[in-house]
């Protein structure tokens, strides 16, 4: 019982801040977010002897996470005590700084996501935000990294697209192909 | 505008949460011992039996546990069935379960999805193009997806034919399941579910084994041109971050080892290269095939 409970809490010491963070990006909801963590911990808890050894714990409470915020219902629980800096973090996630000369870009950028099935959107942002490998994607999905490659493939194709529609067109440079801004489409020349 | 690489990267730049502060936030914070406690306060035989929704890991199946799952599965079963007659029995037990008995992989599934409905429960049934080797296929989703059987859904023996065999408490179980099966493409129809093309049953299942390893864009060409099959040549280059690659389709055969590939439908396919010269990271090794070769898979491409 005590190893068990030492694993648990190496587990929920190690990975609970970043399951806070994805449950954040995709909640709006102080509260929302930490019954995403509360319950994909108590699922841990549950199964602590199943849970992957080192790394492997990760993508493993990412899947964990993934179903029990699809199945979320709010109003279950309410912090009776959310101290100021962790709510502060937590609503201002969508206000989060950006630089004032891009902040235009970010817009479109996140309008181009909103326009994605949720399927690619959540492939996406589980790369891009979350930091996953596909590998561990496929984890979390319950599917092989080939099929990860391919959905990957094809969502990327697809916020490509979305982006392009949004004036943020790509241009190659230095070998290395990037988004820029067309602004000449939506903006006048300057005299 | 952030100098980036590829959509991936406009995406990461607008990550609307800053993971180091929130996790410092969240380190110094009274609720993340609040819940610690709460969590491991709970006694484990409690936790399995209480609260609204009781979940429970359903591992993979052993027999057929070389099999790729799609997103979300719970099991996942291939070959167990042959595609005969298709049949299913359903009844209710004394206790007011709903018993199924399927024998079949279920493409006769409106049938049992309607008569399901007639006592009271939702399923609906999904048929996915699958490539060759996938086709046979059933993956079960649970509400939401995810690894967990719903509430008042129990299954046989996993990885054997009694995995079709399902009692279904329609007291509890108020949800709609998905039935999801892997079938055969139509003519010109794109797969959704796709195994690596060098994968056994695949249209260049074994090739490598035949061509040795690394294998080499040039050497997969004249096959493909015998074959008929149209390749996307992919070449992949670093970026910045290890853990992310970028791909760019160009029109030529690219010199260079292929990666990893997959059949885009029955006449075309899409194979990534790694141009020499370049690197990538222990991330991105080549991912041909899980099967080892033998002398059998590479007699096969004997000409």
């Amino acid at each position: 019982m005590v190893d068990r409970r030492a694993r648990f809490e190496e587990i929920y010491d190690a990975y609970s801040g970043l399951i806070l963070a994805y449950a954040a990006r995709r909640t709006n909801d102080p509260d929302a977010a930490l019954d995403v963590v509360s319950e994909t911990f108590m699922v841990a808890w549950r199964h602590v002897e199943e849970i992957p050894p080192a790394d492997q714990a990760r993508p493993w409470l990412y899947g964990v996470a993934r179903r029990v915020l699809a199945n979320h219902h709010r109003g279950v629980t309410r912090r009776t005590r959310l101290d100021e800096r962790l709510a502060a973090e937590l609503n201002a996630r969508l206000v989060h700084s950006v630089e004032s000369d891009w902040s235009e870009d970010r817009e479109l950028i996140m309008a181009a996501l909103s326009a994605l099935s949720e399927s690619d959107r959540d492939l996406l942002m589980l790369l891009a935000w979350d930091g996953l490998s596909r590998s561990e994607i496929a984890e979390v999905l319950g599917t092989s990294i080939a099929n990860v490659r391919l959905r990957v493939h094809r969502a990327r194709k697809r916020f490509e697209g979305e982006l392009e529609t949004r004036g943020l067109q790509r241009s190659d440079r230095s070998g290395h192909e990037e988004f820029r801004r067309a602004r000449a489409l939506h903006e006048p020349e300057e005299a | 505008m952030p100098n980036s690489s590829s959509p991936v990267d406009e995406l990461s730049s607008v990550d609307p949460v800053d993971v180091a502060r929130l996790t410092a936030a969240w380190s110094e914070s009274d609720v993340k011992q609040e819940i610690f406690t709460e969590v491991t306060g709970a006694p484990t035989d409690a936790l399995t039996t209480s609260g609204a929704r009781r979940t429970g890991r359903w591992s993979l199946p052993r027999v057929a546990a070389a099999v790729a799952v799609t997103a979300a599965a719970l099991v996942v079963v291939q070959g167990v069935f042959s595609f005969g007659d298709p049949a299913f029995a359903v009844r209710e037990l004394q206790n007011g379960l709903i018993e199924v008995k399927a024998s079949d992989d279920f493409r006769n599934g409106d049938a049992l999805a309607a008569e399901l409905r007639a006592y009271g429960i939702d399923v609906e049934m999904v048929t996915t193009p699958a490539s060759p080797s996938s086709v046979g296929r059933v993956a079960v989703f649970a509400p939401g997806g995810g690894e967990y059987i719903p509430d008042g859904l129990t299954f046989g023996q996993e990885g054997t034919a009694d995995v079709f065999n399902w009692t279904i408490d329609p007291d509890a179980f108020t949800e709609t399941l998905t039935i999801q099966m892997h079938v055969a493409a139509q003519e010109g129809e794109p797969y959704v579910i796709a195994e690596g093309v060098f994968e056994l049953g695949e249209a260049l299942g074994g090739l490598h084994c035949a061509l040795g390893q690394p294998v080499r864009a040039e050497d997969v060409q004249p096959y493909l041109a015998e074959l008929g099959i149209t390749p996307i040549w992919l070449v992949i280059s670093p970026t910045e971050d290890p853990t992310v690659i970028y791909e760019e389709q160009v029109s030529d055969t690219p010199a260079g080892q292929v990666m990893w590939g997959h059949s885009i439908d029955a006449t075309t396919v899409e194979l990534s290269v790694l141009p020499d010269g370049t690197n990538l990271s222990a991330d991105h090794q080549p991912r041909l095939s899980d099967v080892p070769c033998s002398a059998d898979q590479a007699e096969a491409w004997s000409r």
